[in-house]
């Protein structure tokens, strides 16, 4: 019996919390500071927020085989499925109306590449492998879901830290694009004033998702998972006749796997996957990488107008960073501050969404090449 | 130790990827918005003949 009651004692928790549980729960409660209180991403920070508060209490065997997290972790994330479904709710809110009325606009999205591949490099550079500095240098899509979907391919043990650099970085997108996007244009470059877009039919919107998943599979294939659901939940949308569909992705749909994926990300952040260097090098490599990609952004539009008719304003490439639709808000922001009668932000979101299919599409060559 | 070799290919066939891809959708879209201004334009011709 005493034995059974010593058992029993050992096995309370509090007796078996670690400095590094406690180190976690700070900084669960940092994240959860900021969504609460600042409101920084709050659908996914509250939920990986409390994940890792409630993955680092002992012996609660939430992440043990067969735990409630493994198994939201397990079937949701590892094994991909909450990410496209992300996307099918992404695809029924996104309307592609500008990077239609403005095609050109696409190169732009992929422009704003260039910080996953400066990211990838420096990673390299800083001892990561390279499976583990694709994950990291696809921070810089700014695309949570794409972010998620490939680090729980190439390096899971990464994947905490990944998604949140992910998605703080998306929340600090007005502290980072500004400065960068200064630097690179003039005053009278920002205060460009774009050409009326043009009315893009229905007809031309329900024919998109199609054509889009024609292009993108057909030459790149492991980035189906995300552009085939993103498409259809497009399509949902823009068909007009299922309404119901279009609906429950972008609404019910999204919600539900957002509170999966948010405590299963959060789930995964242990002490010892967290609390190490590579932590504080993935975050300084994350931020490089958005700034590369607002770079990158930027002066392709400059480059582009060297020969276009039509030019567009630079500062629209900023927008490429997908962060959608932030980005293209503080560039219509700072193209009003330039010049008043300037608004940007429909111009913007063609950039914007482009970069959601850019960096779904270097996911895919990514998953091609490395897994 | 980095496969500075490999590295280097991941990254060249990706930048080329995303911009081939990207470059051909911005093409195929602007194509397809050509026909479809062109066919806005044909009905209220044929309507009014």
């Amino acid at each position: 019996m005493l034995e059974q009651f010593l058992e029993a004692f050992q096995g309370i928790g509090i007796l078996n919390l670690s400095w590094g549980n406690m180190a976690m729960w700070v900084i669960a409660f940092a994240l959860l500071y900021l969504a609460i209180k600042k409101g920084v991403e709050p659908l996914l920070l509250v939920p990986i927020g409390f994940g890792i508060f409630a993955a680092n209490f002992p012996f609660t065997g939430l992440m043990d085989e067969g735990g409630l997290f493994y198994i939201f972790y397990h079937y949701g994330i590892e094994n991909e499925l909450i990410p496209p479904l992300i996307f099918l709710g992404l695809g029924a809110m996104t309307d592609f109306g500008p990077v239609i009325a403005n095609p050109k606009t696409f190169l732009l999205g992929a422009a704003a590449q260039l910080g996953v591949y400066v990211a990838f490099f420096m990673a390299l550079l800083l001892g990561f492998s390279i499976p583990e500095a694709a994950s990291i240098g696809i921070i810089g899509g700014a695309d949570g879901p794409t972010t998620i979907y490939l680090t729980a391919n190439l390096a899971p043990h990464l994947l905490g830290t990944t998604a949140v650099a992910a998605y703080s970085y998306m929340a600090l997108v007005p502290i980072i694009i500004p400065p960068i996007a200064r630097l690179l244009t003039t005053t009278k470059e920002r205060a460009m004033v774009m050409e009326q877009m043009r009315e893009v039919s229905k007809g031309e919107r329900i024919i998109f998702p199609i054509l889009a998943s024609i292009v993108i599979i057909l030459l790149v294939p492991k980035s189906a998972p995300l552009i085939t659901m993103f498409m259809l939940g497009n399509l949902f949308t823009e068909s007009g006749v299922v309404e119901r569909l279009a609906n429950v992705s972008r609404e019910a749909l999204i919600n539900i796997v957002t509170i999966i994926l948010g405590v299963g990300i959060g789930a995964t952040m242990s002490a010892e996957n967290f609390l190490n260097p590579k932590t504080i090098y993935i975050f300084i490599l994350g931020v490089i990488a958005f700034a590369f990609a607002v770079a990158g952004g930027v002066l392709l539009a400059k480059f582009m107008n060297l020969f276009i008719k039509n030019k567009v304003n630079p500062l629209i490439g900023a927008a490429g960073v997908s962060a959608v639709p932030m980005a293209a808000r503080v560039v219509q922001n700072m193209g009003r501050e330039a010049n008043r009668d300037n608004f940007l932000l429909m111009h913007a979101m063609g950039p914007n969404v482009a970069g959601v299919i850019g960096t779904a599409v270097a996911a895919g060559v990514f998953l091609s090449i490395i897994k | 130790m980095v496969d500075w070799l490999n590295a280097l290919t991941i990254a060249v066939t990706g930048i080329v990827s995303v911009f081939l891809v990207l470059g051909i959708l911005s093409i195929v879209v602007s194509l397809s918005g050509r026909y479809f201004i062109r066919k806005e334009k044909e009905q209220p011709e044929q309507s009014e003949g």
